[in-house]
């Protein structure tokens, strides 16, 4: 009773109810702009903290997280211009619907599942925080690796009819995450003598490059510019309790594998974004819509992104395992004011706890609200001339890119991918393989070498770790059934067509 | 030769260079059982593998599909797609150029620069409004970057050029 005291504290405290709607409009306004990271955005806000209460600092930089995540969505839907990795599998079927004149749609679902996301996320933070909490403790190297692995076995799904071209540009897409200092040795490789390549290709650059500026390139091509067609859809439109209805198995879907994710350090939101993707096209009714223009296609990520947001704190706060830069910013505002995360965190200081979770509720009801103030303006913004648009989202990834180092060679870098996305586009090979490689070869190959080093190199630990075996399963079975789906369809068009021979 | 094919020979050279690239890789000691160069090797070999398939994959479909009639529309396709390249590459020269200006002339005026050359690219001709819109723009960008967000951004030569008139000064 006193915890639902200190909820209902958190959620009409002045200071608090300031934090949280200042933090989401600040997350929401950081998250859009590509190059600004949550990180970055809590960040810059972190000094201002020191002066503030501790559940008030708290909620702050839980807002910005949570405004953060669905700010993403925002470019990636209208300029196919993710700000983050976990926007990227956003951009698919949410720039296809913009294209279509669908954007103000795209931007209603990706609003209303984001919301979803954002409360079913704070049930299970505030609910099960010290029950789930354990299973952050399972996860050992071996079960990271497999981890990775059911990640990457989504390019079969994403590389339908053109497997070949697709695992191609996977293994690309590895080569590229390979640039760098070893996980293991620290020795240097692929770096070509830069220092800059030193940390590898950051993520972000992947993102931009692939993305925003292979399509600026792929626009250029163009001999002329028709009308807009988007300019006859210049209005959020937000999606009816019916529909939504229509979509609950992409969104159930998308809380699973969020939850999950959320649960897991290091994970982060891409690994949810693209495996809710891919199993949410798996159980469709209608898969083929899907890089088309899907509503379930954008309602599936992005419901898994703020379900992550939430859940990723419950092993910041249960073990204080800041498996991000932005649980690390967490931490250490916790730590800044006397806080140690743990189990004891419940019972030393329930007030700061429950506190951060009711203004994390006023957090994501703000998100919704800003949503349906700011998108709409944001759109016409969008739907100005192409020319002045396209100009506007260079200065924006130029910006972005030099604010994440301060560093010119990124600019070099972001168009070098750009040109590798071009070519990948040009000879028709899928890319989202690509950046789903460079997303997770970190994880993978660091996770792989760990787990060899600790048993001397017997690949058996893959197989005696429980968490591990089974998710290397489910990894084997989401490759093996579109290829048995595609055996069989083709098995069935064979019977089809033999009684029309004879 | 189809695009396919090409695009196999290319990569199956790639494989090969990335394959040498991996064994010139230092040997650690605390590199573990995998080796730094493991991961590598192993992804130059499929990627070797993979673009043969390819090949083969391009050799079989192009063995298989012989219409002579559809060779003028693939021409036609090819001028139109080579046009569609130049001027990718034109636009890629741009921002380039963008790149190489920014740290002598500053960020401000390299956005102007950057939002009026890729504004006129698009648009095939230099208006009032995009004159307008990229000292806006340019403003807007420094405002943001700059001032509210505290970014330090390249100034160019401006703060000497300006420091040495001011001593210039008698």
């Amino acid at each position: 009773m006193t915890n639902l005291y200190y909820v209902w504290e958190g959620m009409t405290s002045p200071s608090i109810l300031l934090a949280a709607v200042a933090g989401v409009l600040w997350g929401m306004c950081g998250g859009a702009l590509p190059g600004i990271s949550t990180a970055i955005a809590m960040s810059l806000v972190l000094p201002f903290t020191y002066g503030m209460e501790p559940s008030a600092a708290l909620v702050l930089l839980g807002a910005i997280y949570i405004g953060s995540e669905y700010g993403g969505s925002i470019p990636a839907i209208l300029i196919r211009t993710p700000a983050s990795g976990s926007s990227a599998a956003t951009v698919v079927d949410g720039y296809a619907m913009q294209c279509q004149g669908r954007g103000g749609e795209a931007l209603g679902l990706s609003l209303v599942g984001g919301t979803i996301g954002g409360f079913v996320g704070l049930l299970l933070l505030s609910v099960l925080t010290q029950q789930l909490s354990k299973v952050a403790l399972w996860f050992t190297p071996p079960a990271y690796f497999a981890l990775g692995i059911l990640g990457i076995s989504v390019i079969a799904s994403l590389s339908e009819g053109q497997v070949i071209k697709g695992l191609i540009a996977g293994v690309l897409g590895l080569m590229v995450a390979t640039i760098g200092t070893d996980p293991v040795s620290g020795v240097m490789r692929f770096t070509f003598g830069f220092p800059e390549l030193m940390g590898g290709v950051p993520v972000i650059i992947v993102m931009m490059g692939v993305f925003a500026v292979t399509e600026l390139l792929m626009q250029a091509r163009e001999r002329d510019y028709p009308e807009d067609i988007t300019e006859r859809s210049s209005r959020l439109k937000l999606p009816s309790l019916k529909k939504l209805w229509q979509l609950r198995v992409p969104q159930i879907i998308a809380i699973i594998f969020g939850t999950i994710e959320g649960l897991t350090p290091g994970g982060g939101g891409s690994i949810a974004a693209f495996i809710s993707y891919n199993e949410a096209k798996r159980w469709s009714k209608e898969p083929e819509k899907f890089g088309k223009g899907s509503e379930e296609g954008v309602i599936a990520p992005e419901t898994a992104n703020n379900v992550v947001a939430l859940t990723a704190l419950i092993p910041t706060l249960s073990f204080g395992i800041p498996g991000t830069a932005t649980a690390a910013i967490l931490l250490a505002a916790l730590l800044i004011h006397g806080l140690h995360p743990g189990p004891n965190l419940f019972s030393a200081h329930p007030d700061v706890v429950y506190q951060l979770f009711g203004g994390l509720f006023v957090a994501n009801l703000g998100m919704f609200v800003f949503g349906l103030v700011i998108l709409s303006p944001i759109i016409w913004l969008v739907n100005r001339p192409r020319a002045y648009l396209r100009a506007g989202i260079f200065g924006l990834i130029f910006s972005g890119i030099y604010s994440v180092n301060g560093s010119e060679f990124d600019l070099y870098l972001v168009l070098a991918i750009g040109v590798i996305g071009y070519l990948l586009r040009a000879l028709r090979f899928p890319f989202l393989p690509f950046v789903l490689a460079v997303v997770l070869g970190y994880m993978i190959e660091a996770n792989y070498r760990r787990s060899l080093l600790i048993t001397n190199g017997d690949h058996m630990v893959f197989f005696q770790n429980p968490i591990s075996l089974g998710l290397l399963t489910i990894s084997a079975i989401f490759i093996l059934h579109p290829l048995y789906r595609q055996f069989r369809q083709r098995r069935d068009g064979s019977q089809v067509s033999r009684p029309q021979e004879s | 030769m189809p695009t396919q094919i090409i695009s196999g020979v290319v990569l199956v050279a790639l494989a090969g260079i990335y394959w040498f690239q991996a064994d010139v890789i230092p040997k650690s000691p605390m590199s573990g059982s995998v080796g730094a160069d493991g991961l590598p090797k192993l992804l130059a070999f499929a990627l070797g593998g993979l673009s043969l398939l390819l090949i083969a994959q391009g050799v079989l479909s192009r063995s298989s599909s012989p219409p002579a009639d559809i060779f003028e529309e693939t021409e036609a396709d090819r001028v139109t797609e080579r046009r569609g390249h130049l001027m990718a590459a034109a636009l890629l020269v741009v921002t380039i150029l963008y790149t190489v200006l920014l740290p002598y002339v500053g960020y401000t005026v390299a956005m102007g620069l950057l939002l009026i050359t890729v504004g006129v690219f698009y648009n095939r001709r230099l208006t009032l409004g995009i004159g307008m819109f990229a000292v806006i723009g340019a403003v807007v960008f420094h405002l943001i970057f700059i001032t509210l967000l505290g970014v330090r951004m390249p100034e160019g030569i401006w703060p000497d050029l300006f420091a040495a008139l001011h001593t210039s000064r008698p």
